[in-house]
């Protein structure tokens, strides 16, 4: 993986690039104007944490996103330890460790 | 009471930032965004307040919000100490994906008060995921707030229309 400090290196790469050969602008009073230094160094930062951030945690929010409905979870738990019928909780637990096979951690 | 139009941009190419000038009284102020899409898939849309025409970089920023979406039931999001309003999930570019919403800024004027934000909008997300997004914040630091910096978390912003109205009283 890579560090805080690579990326922020990679970023100003890519982002000097984009501003050598594009520009980056943006748009206050109905103009469109270039970025300031101070703008390019902050933009530098936001996108070099959003990034280290997007690959040391991401699988979190896709798991979030994957994992079967709350209420599968309930009936399924409430079945199984109630009415004694483990069908819907086997099948439940199926589809949880499919999902934290899809998006694994980092470093597994 | 009434809407006075302060400032408003359009963007028809790409453009890192759009930054809304003008809150200059103790009214309450609305900004309406409007077909916001990101050029890259996925990205959210954060702000950041003005102190003088200057984003304020700060971990002064605390959120609490909701996402109501069609496919699963409701998630709360929240921070503190951010540097940053994170006001959308992951907004996508493939035809129809866009957001839409409106915020309110209190106290932004007031140099003894931190600026509160109260925010509802509605996206379609970049699997085409229809959500509703509710929620606050707030900038916790006593200054003077001019205006606000809307910016995507990735990329740039491809498109929208972005504007600020007073509410007079």
């Amino acid at each position: 993986m890579a560090t805080l400090e690579e990326i922020k290196s990679s970023v100003r790469a890519e982002l000097q690039e984009l501003r050598d050969t594009q520009g980056i602008f943006k748009q206050v009073n109905k103009a469109r104007i270039a970025i300031t230094d101070e703008d390019f160094e902050q933009m530098i930062l936001d996108k070099a944490y959003y990034d280290f951030d997007e690959q040391n945690n991401s699988y979190k929010s896709a798991r979030l996103q994957q994992y079967p409905p709350v209420v599968e979870f309930m009936e399924a738990y409430t079945e199984k330890e109630i009415g004694e019928d483990s069908t819907k909780w086997d099948a439940y637990v199926v589809k949880y460790n499919q999902v934290r096979t899809d998006n694994p951690k980092p470093s597994e | 009471m009434g809407l006075k139009q302060i400032a408003s941009e359009t963007v028809t190419s790409s453009t890192a930032y759009v930054e809304l000038i003008g809150t200059t009284t103790d009214d309450c102020y609305m900004i309406v965004v409007n077909g916001y899409i990101p050029t890259s898939d996925a990205a959210d849309l954060r702000a950041r307040v003005l102190e003088s025409s200057t984003p304020n970089t700060g971990t002064n920023y605390d959120r609490a919000f909701m996402s109501i979406r069609t496919d699963t039931t409701y998630s709360n999001s929240s921070n503190t100490n951010e540097t940053y309003y994170d006001l959308t999930t992951a907004i996508g570019t493939s035809t129809g994906e866009q957001m839409n919403g409106i915020m309110y800024l209190y106290n932004a004027n007031d140099s003894n008060e931190y600026t509160y934000l109260s925010a509802e909008n509605v996206q379609l997300s970049h699997t085409a995921l229809l959500i509703g997004n509710q929620g606050s914040a707030v900038f916790t630091s006593n200054s003077q707030v001019n205006g606000i910096r809307l910016y995507p978390n990735t990329g740039n912003i491809a498109s929208g229309t972005f504007t600020l109205y007073q509410i007079e009283d």
